[in-house]
């Protein structure tokens, strides 16, 4: 593998990683969001209105870098691995598709969800969120069968062993739908404990408790999925599945502490929570839950190396995928690695600042 | 090609009327020797202090609107058929994917592409005619003056 590949690759996963943090802040403080604005609306009751209006910021900044991130994916898997790119266009066009129509519902929705808050009936307005919520995990449903493909490709195999295209045979691969579970169980407990988190700094105990109600509910779910997707990785994709276990299991093993110290502080944070006091430990428990989904992401993406693809017990490398059309030259590579390391210290900064520091202008909130 | 002419010459007019009346309220607002003086006798034309900047500003929207669409409009349509020019025609760039041309999914995606932008539209337009009432309709909303 030359050092144009690698540093793609790497670059490639340093971005996967970043969008995946940001993504799914964004698609669990909008599930969020979604089910507080409609609840404030069904169940008269005002509290919930304010919360989901403080969820929904949380959900505006993270959906633009996850934005950011996504862009910058995309520009690597078009100028790194073209193969990759148009591989994968062909044969998984309908999760592409799916995908892609989800963003472009999802992001008018959030802006109509935004602007139109307090101008229009509050029905309306709750049916506006419920489109923008559900459209977001749209997203995984289409990019999570490229995932599953990379590892197991069954409906990949079926277009070369035919020559045609699988259609919906991505939602067959048994990878799939293990991967999908996992990933909508995490983000929406990554949603909970970034809710709970932001409460917290502002002494907000009733959203702290229903943030962390909602966070600790689907950590407690990832008891099951995320030892079902384990499972399903040895029985499908044992290349992977093995790397998991010998090279990369300090990481699994740290992830596993981390999770195990998620439950356990969860668990006293929503304890204080319940009886009407903010456990000190709650603010770290966003970073926390966060830092699992890293762990998660780099060893479902990360333990591939140096494959791209995994077929069983074998892999095919990286460089089979890259751009066959030139041969990058390495200043272009350096130049682009800059870019990267540069976009990820502004925008990590300006995320932090972003959503610690309050920079979305509000009007004034009273009960 | 006619279409084309009149896109490429209404984005010229419109070009010519953005700039002209981009100059006349620069000059008509900060004071320049003898230019100051013509932009204000053209201001004039168009009434009273109110409407005529309203109508200068109007033009000036225009004026930059129009060109940037219709830009487009002579670039992407001017080229048929060709995507790119000389070398490729569509038809040798579309996905080789049954689905992409399937009328089912083309209604899919049509459907939307106009939901979207008719979404869109209407929520520009409720941001723009209604009054914030936020707190009224929080309350209204949540049930407390009921």
């Amino acid at each position: 593998m030359n050092d144009a590949v690698f540093i793609g690759f790497a670059g490639l996963g340093l971005s996967v990683v970043l969008h995946v943090i940001f993504a799914s802040m964004t698609l669990g403080t909008g599930l969020l969001a979604a089910l507080y604005r409609w609840r404030a609306y069904r169940q008269n009751d005002p509290w919930a209105e304010l919360f989901a209006r403080k969820v929904f910021k949380a959900l505006i900044v993270s959906e633009l870098f996850s934005g950011v991130w996504g862009t910058i994916i995309t520009v690597f898997l078009a100028g790194f691995f073209t193969a990759l790119t148009t591989l994968a266009t062909n044969t998984l066009f309908i999760p592409i598709a799916i995908a892609i129509a989800s963003i472009m519902i999802r992001i008018p929705a959030i802006a109509i969800s935004w602007y139109t808050w307090g101008k229009i009936h509050p029905r309306t307005h709750s049916l506006v969120m419920w489109i923008m919520a559900l459209s977001g995990f749209g997203v995984p449903f289409g990019f999570r069968a490229i995932f599953a493909e990379i590892n197991n490709p069954t409906a990949v195999g079926y277009y070369f062993q035919t020559g045609l295209n699988p259609g919906w045979m991505p939602y067959a691969n048994p990878l799939f739908w293990t991967l999908y579970l996992h990933t909508v169980a995490a983000v929406i407990s990554v949603g909970g404990f970034v809710a709970a988190s932001l409460t917290a700094l502002e002494k907000g105990v009733r959203g702290v408790k229903a943030g962390l109600t909602w966070g600790y509910v689907f950590l407690i779910s990832q008891l099951v999925f995320g030892p079902l997707y384990w499972y399903s990785l040895g029985q499908y994709s044992p290349l992977l599945f093995n790397a998991v276990n010998t090279t990369y299991s300090p990481l699994l093993g740290i992830k596993l502490v981390a999770v195990v110290a998620l439950v356990v502080l969860g668990y006293m944070a929503l304890k204080s929570a319940r009886a009407g006091a903010i456990h000190p430990a709650t603010k770290w428990l966003a970073p926390l839950a966060l830092f699992t989904v890293v762990a998660g992401e780099i060893l479902n993406d990360g333990a591939r190396y140096p494959n791209m693809v995994l077929t069983g017990n074998e892999g095919i490398p990286v460089a089979l995928f890259a751009n066959f059309y030139m041969e990058i030259p390495m200043p272009a590579v350096y130049v682009i690695l800059a870019f990267l390391i540069l976009s990820l210290v502004v925008f990590t900064t300006a995320a932090f600042y972003a959503l610690y520091r309050r920079f979305i202008a509000e009007i004034p909130e009273t009960e | 090609m006619p279409l084309i002419y009149t896109a490429y010459y209404t984005k010229v007019t419109f070009a010519i009327v953005g700039g002209l009346a981009a100059a006349v309220l620069f000059f008509y607002f900060y004071r320049a020797p003898g230019l100051s003086a013509l932009a204000t006798a053209i201001a004039r034309l168009f009434g009273d202090e109110r409407r005529r900047v309203f109508i200068l500003a109007l033009l000036l929207v225009l004026g930059t609107v129009i060109p940037a669409v219709m830009g487009w409009y002579v670039r992407e349509v001017g080229r048929k058929p060709w995507t790119v020019y000389g070398l490729l025609y569509p038809s040798e760039l579309v996905t080789p994917v049954p689905y992409s041309t399937d009328p089912g999914f083309l209604a899919f995606a049509y459907f939307v592409v106009l939901a979207v932008n008719l979404g869109g539209f209407f929520a520009i337009y409720i941001v723009a005619t209604r009054e914030y009432k936020f707190l009224e309709l929080l309350k209204k909303g949540a049930g407390v003056s009921q």
